[in-house]
């Protein structure tokens, strides 16, 4: 009975799923990264954080970045978005070299980073404004993108009087209202609780079904990278490394009882066996490092 | 027991109070001081080292002149009455021998002039009046007669007697004042007669109150400036100073904060100019600004700009970089950055900044109003300072509070107001906003129907030209 004794491998793909990733390696590339290397020069020394990434994301594709705390992802996001210099490689955007940050590219951030001194309304337009829409096309857009995310009754409140979960669909909102051609998305659910966030991962996958809108979205949650995600790339750290580019062989569309089926659990486990390498002595025979302070109790183990 | 107590709940760490014991709080730290005040000024067995002069008396062949006010220790006192009852009985002797020494009239008119501090407390003399000698003259007589009698201060029973004595004297040689008139031989004098008193430098709260009211409502001679005149000249000053200020050292400060190049070309000359004293400019700045006020504004900017810039711009820091970067990615350019997100996102700090600014000047200004000609309300407190009347002193420090005090809570209670994201807002302070701000919203809601119309018809006759060229 217990799933994990049937899981299968994570590169069997259903002949639909398959079929898919055929088409979707069919599309035109959107963002492609090349060799990209990034070192950081701080007085405390030389750090390097990315070296020699390279990968590619279709039109439409909805891509997880996953690797261990450290390992470089932010920096990742945060060159794609214009928002860090790298160090060398390339990055382009439908076949134009990036440097600095712009409005095809959208960043919704982990800490909300909604102006607080605009409503709701102001902030999702605020980008619209930036390009010299008029007043009154901007707040009709604004309006249009603040009834996706399902927040027209807070369309006039100011942030501090938001949720967390409703505050990052402003965030949303408000980067998807630019008609960016890439929206990238750094941990923007870590801050919330399981509830909201497992709801949070539901509206995304609406927006992205309704919205013609290619993801770059950064996690450090399972769970969440093969629920939410096409392909998954998974870095390694110390410096930050290209590991794997996974294909998740989960079927769409997604709903959250696909997290107990075996291509799911598949998914899960591969990924999860990248990031946290099995220990090579066996793992489970460690040695409690924590002081015994009890006597031992054969019901207590 | 299960009752929430009175007692329980003060002291919780960092857990705030509830708003009524707040308010209990808020008032108690103003009642306290002016409690512990009147304590120390009333209850006579309290301190009280001194004796405080009503009826005061010149004594011959001493130099020391004390006048009514004055306040003299509680052991020297005695001495002091005792020399003067001697003077007296010196006096009556020679009265008794039949001596008529002459050439006291100068005397005798300055000596009716001492019953004149209680006829003023007693409200019978205007204050103004101290030297009419025609009014001084009937209210002796009066006093003798009985039909007045002194309350507050009461005379003792030992200088009523000496009125009705000098009375028997002077009303002999004419029933009105006239110089001429007056004995030739000497009068006996008042033996001075005081109250318990703390030191000068510490009046009693009524006192302060009894001054402070004349002096605000007094028109003084000799065309002086009255104290509303004095007041508006310092504010003038002090808004004036703080103003420009304002203009040069919020955008240099906003600058410093947001370009790096700013920050390196102006911080570290004003960060150093800061630790030279404002006041140390004094004397080059009146050298400079002859000009009766410009000096003093001079001070209060020259005070108040380096702290200004150096403020503003760590504000400026202080906004959140991320706030900047999701701007950058919605598309905002340098110049759309500074306008859109960096001012607009410190203006509630900047607004504070200002507010603690605003607090400072006031030092400045009192700095500010003794250089050159002294001028304001400092120049009142220097000068009555000088004579030890710090009961005239006590009103006017007491003015700078109160309005230092009230403009900021006042401005405060606008931060709420004028900036409401930041959530600080009271109800009142919402409802006043809604009301203040109706018109324009009525206004702009207009506008914006309009607007909105014109565009709607606009892109309605594009779509028919449209259709009608396809
Ligand atoms: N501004 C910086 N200066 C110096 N080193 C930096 C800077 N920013 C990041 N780093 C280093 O780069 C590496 C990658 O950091 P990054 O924030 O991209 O990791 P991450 O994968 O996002 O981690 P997390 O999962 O904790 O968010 C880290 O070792 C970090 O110390
Ligand atoms: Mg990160």
């Amino acid at each position: 009975m217990s799933p994990t004794t049937a899981i299968p491998s994570y590169r069997e793909q259903s002949p639909e799923v398959a079929a898919r990733f055929e088409r979707l390696r069919q599309r035109e590339v959107t963002l492609e990264v090349r060799r990209l290397g990034k070192v950081f020069d701080s007085s405390r020394g030389r750090v390097t954080a990315l070296e020699d990434v390279s990968f590619s994301v279709h039109h439409r594709e909805f891509t997880c970045v996953i690797g261990p705390s450290g390992c470089g992802k932010s920096t990742l996001v945060r060159i794609l978005a214009g928002l860090e210099t790298k160090t060398s490689g390339e990055v382009l955007v439908n076949g134009e070299s990036v440097s600095g940050p712009g409005p095809d590219r959208g960043m919704v951030f982990q800490g909300y980073t909604l102006f607080p001194w605009l409503s709701v309304k102001q902030n999702v337009m605020f980008g619209l404004r930036m390009s010299r829409h008029s007043e009154f096309a901007a707040e009709r857009e604004a309006r249009e993108w603040i009834a996706l995310v399902g927040l027209s009754k807070f369309e006039n409140a100011y942030p501090h009087q938001l949720s967390g979960g409703m505050k990052q669909r402003v965030a949303i909102a408000r980067a998807l209202a630019n008609q960016p051609r890439v929206l990238f998305m750094d941990e923007p659910f870590g801050a919330l609780d399981a509830q909201t966030r497992g709801q949070m991962q539901s509206y995304l996958l609406d927006i992205w079904k309704n919205v013609d809108i290619t993801i770059v979205f950064i996690t450090h949650d399972l769970d969440e990278a093969v629920f939410l995600s096409d392909r998954i790339l998974v870095l390694d750290a110390n410096p930050g490394r290209f590991r794997e580019m996974v294909e998740v062989p989960v079927p769409r569309p997604r709903s959250m009882e696909q997290m107990f089926d075996p291509t799911f659990l598949a998914a899960r486990k591969h990924i999860e066996s990248l990031i946290h390498p099995p220990a090579k002595d066996g793992g489970e025979s460690r040695e409690a490092p924590v002081m015994r302070l009890a006597k031992p109790d054969p019901d207590v183990v | 027991m299960a009752a929430p107590s009175i007692l329980s709940g003060w002291f919780r760490v960092r857990q705030d109070l509830g708003h009524h014991r707040r308010l209990l709080l808020t008032l108690l730290s103003f009642l306290f001081p002016l409690v512990l005040w009147c304590v120390v000024s009333y209850v006579p067995w309290i301190w009280h080292p001194d004796v405080k002069i009503e009826v005061a008396a010149e004594r011959e062949d001493v130099t020391t002149v004390f006048t009514a006010g004055d306040h003299v220790s509680k052991e020297y006192f005695p001495t002091y009455q005792e020399a003067v009852r001697e003077e007296n009985r010196g006096v009556l002797a020679a009265r008794e021998a039949g001596e008529s020494e002459g050439g006291f009239k100068r005397k005798n008119q300055k000596l009716l002039r001492q019953l004149a501090p209680v006829l003023i407390e007693n409200g019978w003399l205007p204050y103004e009046e101290a030297q009419n000698d025609e009014a001084i003259y009937h209210l002796w007589r009066d006093l003798a007669a009985g039909t007045k009698v002194a309350e507050s201060p009461e005379l003792s029973d030992e200088n009523l007697e000496i009125v009705r004595r000098n009375w028997e004297v002077m009303s002999a040689l004419s029933p009105d004042f006239s110089f001429r008139q007056l004995p030739d031989t000497r009068l006996l004098k008042l033996v001075p007669q005081g109250k318990p008193a703390n030191p000068a430098y510490l009046p009693a709260p009524g006192e302060v109150i009894k001054t402070g009211w004349r002096d605000f409502t007094a028109t003084p001679a000799n065309e002086a400036a009255t104290m509303k005149e004095r007041y508006l000249e310092s504010l003038g000053v002090i808004f004036r100073g703080f103003l420009w200020a304002c203009v040069i050292g919020v955008p240099i400060g906003i600058l410093c904060g947001t370009y790096d190049v700013f920050a390196r070309l102006f911080e570290p000359f004003t960060d150093f100019f800061r630790y030279m004293p404002a006041p140390t400019f004094s004397t080059l700045l009146v050298a400079v600004l002859a000009a009766d006020d410009a000096p003093k504004i001079a001070l209060v900017f020259i005070g108040t700009l380096p702290h200004m810039v150096l403020m503003i711009a760590k504000t400026t820091r202080l906004l959140d970089p991320a706030l900047l970067e999701a701007a950058q990615t919605l598309g905002a350019n340098s110049r759309q950055m500074v306008t859109r997100v960096v001012i607009p996102g410190i203006l509630p700090n900047l607004y504070n900044d200002l507010r603690i600014l605003l607090g400072w000047a006031w030092t400045w200004l009192v700095i500010a109003e003794l250089i050159g000609v002294k001028s304001g309300l400092t120049e009142f407190i220097e000068t009555q300072g000088r004579f030890r009347n710090f009961d005239r002193v006590f009103p006017i420090i007491i003015l700078i509070g109160v309005t230092g005090f009230v403009t900021d809570q006042v401005l405060a209670w606008l931060h709420g107001l004028l900036f409401p994201w930041e959530g600080k807002s009271g109800r009142m302070s919402r409802a006043v906003a809604a009301v203040v701000t109706w018109p324009a919203r009525i206004v702009a809601e207009g506008a914006r129907e309009r607007v909105a119309s014109a565009e709607a018809e606009r892109e309605a006759r594009a779509k028919l030209t449209k259709a009608e060229a396809s």
